[in-house]
Parts: structure tokens; C-alpha cells; sequence
């Protein structure tokens, strides 16, 4: 199939595509998403050798069909990224010893880098991630912490309990209403339509 | 009062859907969704909440290399994936040249044996012609290395068309270590001939690979051919 035409494809057109290894749907699948799936792993990883490692593990998982697309579990964007998630998670606990990124500032550093050109689509990604950010950071830190602890750092509530000392009833209760939050945001359409 | 303190499994989907229980308790939860659509409905609320995490980073921009490693990579195994494809495992076989070839399925090009030629007719050394093992990826395509003392030329027909900034690079083996050698591409026949500079005295074997670019410091993709020097 010609580019143009697998360009036009909605994402669960082109999963198809992909699983049959055609590797110009593959080339589109990785154009789409491949910027937030790298961003992602960057952020879990905090290197972006290591984040590119994770990315490309990610998509030959995803080539190799050891992790199809199910049309009914969500999004492939979503479906895609949490892949990324998982693969980004175990780098870091194969690492021998890992501490919590909460402060890390993912603005300085990677605003630091030279600008890379920026395509009209990569400008509307960057501003959509800004407009979801506005969402966490409405949330009370209490809440965010336990939830960046849990998601970018890959540790499970009793770990995070242990760490920040606190039972793990709160624990529990702070992602249920960081999450809750979150969601109530959505739904009042303060991100609508971004995911 | 929130949904929270309604139901009792609450909190827990909400750890779940943070990927944030131990496996005994996560297959607690997955079990009492397989019974509970009210569980499951409530799972499903609080997935969008999740994905705007994944959404919501710094967005960076990956390396063009990874693009390019990764189309370099898929474009190969759809070609090896057609019938009567080969499917090698790349990545064991870029971190261990020295073993995983000898594993993959290989046959043989054709040319059976070493055959001598010239040598003392003409003053010169013997030249001597090296058979190389072809992967089902090489569609085909014949190589021949022929030694002229500790120096090569690499003659090939009949090699796949790649793209346009794609190049077959030739490598030396010695042990597990590979080196770069010359890197070329066919002409529009599929035919090319290359010199060899590098001593081979010593080598275990030399292997040529596609690459997505010139200067390639270790091979990304397994090889097309192989010519064992021992």
C-alpha cells in the first residue's frame, strides 16, 4: 500500500497491517507515536540513551507481535504507551539500585538540548502534553506524589508506604483520589478531546 | 461520600490501574473483575486518568537514528519474513557475532570448497577463492572472496536493491570482535566488486551485512554472508 494511503488510516486500520509485517504501516505506527513513546520512556529512564533503547525495545516487541493489538482494551496510543511504560519500569529495576525522580525537571533538561525542527504535529503534541499537565498539577501534592511514585517509578503501593512512611490504607486512598481527580478534570473538559 | 467508600474494591482498581499491586494481589483484583461489571465499569472510568500520565510528559524529540534503526531493522525481516524468509534473532546475534551465526539457518551459496588459481604464473601470489554461506535475506545474491595473500576483493552478484542511503558493509571477525571494513552498494545489476584492505591475517572470518548508513561501528542487522578464513 502506497504511503499516502496508510497515512490516512485510523490507527486500528494500520495494527493489521503491522501484524502482517508491512513495514511502511510499521514506518506510519512509529511516525504517530514513536515522539511520545520516546518522551515517556525519557521521562521513567531520566536518559536518553536509555530511553531510546526502551523505545526501540518497545516498538520491536510491538513489530514482532509478541504484544498484540486488542481492539477492545482502549486506544492504540494508549495501548502503545503502556508498553513503553512497562518496558521503561523494568529498565529501571534492572538497574541495582534507583531512588525517586519526583524533583527531576524534565523542562530544564530538555529544553537545555538543541531544537530539533519541529513539525506542526510534534508542536500540537508538545502542547497537548502541557494542557494534560494542567491536570496534574491541580492536584494536591500529597496525591501527585504517591501517583508519580507508583506510575513513572514503578513502585508498588507498599513500597511507596514504606518509603513515605504512612499506611497503606492512605497510600491506596491518595491514588484513588489523585485518579478521581484527574478523571473529574476530563470529563469537565479541561483536556478534552487530548486523550 | 465517594465511590471509594461505596465499594470496597475502590481503592484497590485504582492501584491496579497504576500498576502499583504485588502479583498476588493484582490477580486478587483481575479475578474479582472477571465477576464484577460494576468493578469493571468503574476500571474503565479511571483508565483515561492513567493515560494522561503517559500523555502528559515533556515531549522530547527521539534521535532520527531510532527511526532509522528501526525501519533499517522491519524493513529486513518483512523482506525475511516472506516465504521462505529467515528469521534470525539480530539483537543475540549483535551481541554475540561470534556464536549466534553459527546457529542461524545459513546454506550454501553454491560454491563448494576452496579453489586455487594463478599462483607462480606469473610471479604473483597464489589467489585463493573463499566460498561464503548466504542467509535466505541475501535472496540469492552470490559472494565470492578472493585472498590475494592478506588482502581481499570482495566480488558480488545478483544482491538485493536497498535504499537509497542503505549500504553493504563488509566486516572482520576476529574472535568475538567485529570490525569495519569497506561498506558499497551494487550497481543497478546487483553487481559490485570491493577491496579488502584490511590485513587478514588472523581474521576468523569476514561478513558483510545491510546498514542503514556508512560508519556503522557495529553491524545492526545479521549477516547476509559469511566466509569462515580458518
Amino acid at each position: 500500500m502506497k504511503s499516502e494511503a496508510l497515512q490516512r488510516l485510523a490507527d486500528e486500520d494500520l495494527m493489521p497491517l503491522v501484524a502482517g509485517k508491512d513495514a511502511a504501516a510499521f514506518e506510519v505506527f512509529y511516525d504517530r507515536h514513536g515522539g511520545a513513546a520516546y518522551s515517556l520512556a525519557h521521562r521513567i529512564v531520566g536518559d536518553p540513551a536509555a530511553a531510546e533503547d526502551v523505545t526501540q525495545e518497545a516498538f520491536l516487541s510491538i513489530w514482532r507481535s509478541e504484544a498484540g493489538y486488542d481492539r477492545t482494551r482502549g486506544s492504540v496510543r494508549a495501548w502503545a504507551l503502556g508498553i513503553v511504560r512497562n518496558r521503561a519500569i523494568d529498565a529501571l529495576r534492572r538497574e541495582a539500585s534507583r531512588v525517586p525522580r519526583l524533583d527531576y525537571d524534565d523542562d530544564a533538561v530538555l529544553e537545555r538540548r538543541p531544537a530539533p525542527e519541529r513539525t506542526e504535529a510534534e508542536a500540537v503534541r508538545r502542547e497537548t502534553a502541557r494542557s494534560l499537565r494542567g491536570a496534574l498539577d491541580k492536584l494536591p501534592s500529597e496525591q501527585s506524589k504517591v501517583i508519580e511514585l507508583a506510575y513513572y517509578g514503578g513502585f508498588t503501593h507498599s513500597e511507596i508506604a514504606r518509603m513515605l512512611n504512612m499506611p497503606l490504607g492512605t497510600v491506596k486512598g491518595r491514588m484513588r483520589l489523585g485518579l478521581e481527580k484527574i478523571r473529574s478534570h476530563l470529563a469537565e473538559g479541561l483536556a478534552e478531546g487530548a486523550v | 461520600m465517594s465511590e471509594a467508600q461505596h465499594h470496597p474494591w475502590g481503592e484497590e482498581l485504582a492501584a491496579y490501574a497504576l500498576d502499583a499491586l504485588d502479583p498476588d494481589e493484582a490477580r486478587r483484583v483481575e479475578a474479582h473483575l472477571a465477576e464484577c461489571e460494576r468493578c469493571r465499569a468503574d476500571l474503565r472510568w479511571l483508565e483515561p486518568a492513567v493515560d494522561v500520565l503517559a500523555e502528559s510528559v515533556v515531549q522530547a524529540t527521539p534521535p532520527a537514528r531510532l527511526r532509522e534503526e528501526l525501519v533499517a531493522i522491519t524493513r529486513s525481516e518483512a523482506r525475511q519474513a516472506q516465504p521462505g524468509g529467515w528469521r534470525p534473532g539480530w539483537r543475540a546475534w549483535a551481541l554475540r557475532p561470534a556464536t549466534a551465526i553459527a546457529a542461524t539457518a545459513i546454506v550454501a551459496a553454491g560454491i563448494a570448497g576452496y579453489a586455487l588459481r594463478g599462483g607462480g604464473t606469473e610471479g604473483g601470489p597464489a589467489v585463493s577463492e573463499v566460498p561464503f554461506e548466504s542467509a535466505p535475506a541475501a535472496m540469492g545474491a552470490v559472494a565470492v572472496l578472493e585472498r590475494h595473500g592478506d588482502s581481499a576483493t570482495l566480488r558480488v552478484s545478483n544482491m538485493p536493491a536497498i535504499e537509497d542511503d542503505d549500504v553493504y558493509q563488509v566486516w572482520i571477525q576476529h574472535r568475538d570482535a567485529v570490525e569495519p571494513s569497506s561498506a558499497f552498494r551494487p550497481d543497478t545489476s546487483g553487481d559490485a566488486t570491493t577491496t579488502i584492505p584490511a590485513d587478514l591475517a588472523g581474521a576468523d572470518a569476514v561478513l558483510v551485512t545491510e546498514e542503514p548508513e556508512r560508519g556503522r561501528t557495529r553491524p545492526t542487522l545479521p549477516p547476509l554472508f559469511e566466509a569462515d578464513l580458518d
